[in-house]
Parts: C-alpha cells; structure tokens; sequence
C-alpha cells in the first residue's frame, strides 16, 4: 500500500495471479534442437565481407545474429571456458542463441479477444528462415494472465 | 484468460479498506512481469547457461549447447514498462547469467546492454514516452497501462 512500510518482503499481503501458462524455457530449447529445422542451425560463427571490386579494401557485412562481433565474442568466451576434456572428443561446444519476444495479439478481427504471450526463436536460423511464416519457427514460451484497466467503481 | 483487474481490487480493499490508485496497479504489473521472469528463469536455466547441456540433435549429431539470450524484443509501449522499471545497476550485468536480486525480487537480464551503442536511459525519456503513447492506436495498447 501507499505510503505503508513494511519490515521485509516476505511480511507484505500476497496476491495471487493464476492464469499463467508456461513452459520451461530449457525444455523449449531442448525441443527446438532435436526437431528437424535445427539441420538449418548455423552453430559456428563467422565473419562475412563484400569487395566491391578487385584491389579495393573488402568491407564487413552485418546480416545475421551468427556474423556479429557479440556472438563470436561469446562464442570464443566459452571455448577458453569449456575444453574438451578427452583426446580426440569430437563434441564441441556451441552456442544456441535465444531471441524473445513479447506481444499483446488479437485473435481475430471482431471483439476483443486477446493473447499476451512471450515467444522465442532462435537466433542461430538465418533471419529469412525465420520471416517465413510457413515454417513454424517460432517457439511459445507464456501466456500471461490478461490484464484490463477498468475503473473499480 | 482471468481478469485481474477485478479480483486484485477486492483483495486491496479487503486488506487495506482502501481502493488502489493507478500507480499501485501499474506497480502490481511491473511486478507480476518481474515474477514470471524469475519463473522461466529457473535455477536449471541459470545453470546450464553457465555450464551446458549435452543435447543429441534430430541428425544424430550431439553437442554441448550452451543458451544464451541475446535479444528481448517488444512493441513500444511494452518496451518502455519492461525495461524502464529495471534499475540500471541490474542492466549493466553483460556477461554474467540471469539471476534474480534477493532483496527487491527484480531479476536482471544480460540481453540489452550487448547491442552496442544502445542506451536504455536515453531512448527511452518519460516525455518521449508521453508523446508516443498519445500516437499509438487503441487497438493497440497494451494491457499495461500506466
């Protein structure tokens, strides 16, 4: 309440929202990772660059989540952090990028049925594969319980 | 989908025989999105940020997979109680995983200050806010209301 002191946390009234619908974040990952379109992951980072023409300086491209300087310097982060252990262990450590999102969406066009959901995809899909919406690469994270302000007469 | 709306201030006025003021609402609000985050931001997360998990991929292929967050993208008017209702300090974590303050509840998340050049403090000024709010359309705004 306004203007009110607690002594701590724990000692303030709770309320409780339900509603709220959720899957584990890693079981999400998990599941994007063993279905086919991970055939399409790009795991390794790298750097791209244009010449324009012969002899002239060639110029860095940013296009994708996997070309930029962030994901590469993760990406070298935990190889230093993480070596394999074993001679000759073929596992190697990679990094899958998670990109959420947040939005109120409305259900259809008439009435105003609405769904506040987080969403991921992942970043390690090119950014086109991605656009198509055909391809179903989102993942559903939450559907957080809707919340209406109407005033409390 | 429940209201909360409705319930929450009958459970105001039961407890504090007062109704609550808009800014006690937007509060409760900023808090619940804080409290989901630290639900999906479980310590299982948070260890297999830091550490990896061994996943066999559809193609037979198994890897150590490490998550990490790189972007949390919403629409203005989201945008604005996300991020402006998290303390600086908590945005200035770059490199460590997500973990959640004990003392305020809050949870902090290494995904904005990674985007170079951008600064949560600048875009995102209260009377900026106050202009874009006025242009958005109403069949667009978010639950959220200030």
């Amino acid at each position: 309440m306004e203007g009110v002191t607690n002594a701590s946390e724990a000692l303030t009234p709770k309320f409780k929202v339900p509603g709220l619908f959720y899957r584990p974040l890693l079981n999400v990952v998990k599941a994007a990772l063993q279905e086919t379109m991970a055939e399409n992951f790009y795991l390794f980072p790298y750097c791209e660059f244009w010449q324009p023409s012969p002899g002239s300086a060639p110029q860095r491209l940013y296009s994708e989540l996997y070309m930029s300087d962030v994901f590469l310097a993760k990406h070298v982060k935990i190889q230093s952090q993480h070596q394999g252990t074993a001679p000759g262990c073929q596992i190697k450590n990679v990094i899958v990028a998670i990109d959420l999102w947040s939005d109120l969406t409305h259900l259809a066009r008439f009435g105003n049925a609405s769904l506040w959901l987080i969403y991921l995809f992942i970043g390690n899909l090119s950014k086109y594969t991605r656009g198509m919406p055909t391809l179903f690469s989102a993942h559903y994270l939450t559907y957080i319980p809707k919340v209406h302000c109407l005033n409390f007469v | 989908m429940n209201q909360l709306v409705d319930t929450i201030q009958d459970f105001y006025c039961k407890t504090f025989n007062k109704s609550a003021t808009s800014a006690v609402l937007t509060h409760c609000k900023h808090r619940l999105m804080h409290v989901i985050w630290i639900q999906l931001l479980d310590d299982k997360f948070v260890d297999t940020y830091a550490n990896g998990m061994l996943v066999e991929c559809a193609d037979g292929m198994i890897q150590w997979f490490f998550p990490q967050i790189f972007t949390y993208s919403a629409d203005y008017p989201e945008k604005y109680k996300m991020l402006l209702s998290l303390s600086s300090q908590h945005l200035t974590c770059q490199q460590d995983p997500p973990h959640m303050y004990k003392d305020t509840g809050e949870f902090s998340l290494p995904a904005v200050p990674d985007i170079k050049g951008w600064d949560h403090r600048t875009q995102y000024k209260i009377g900026h806010v106050k202009e874009r709010k006025q242009q958005s359309s109403p069949h667009r705004q978010s639950p959220l209301q200030a």
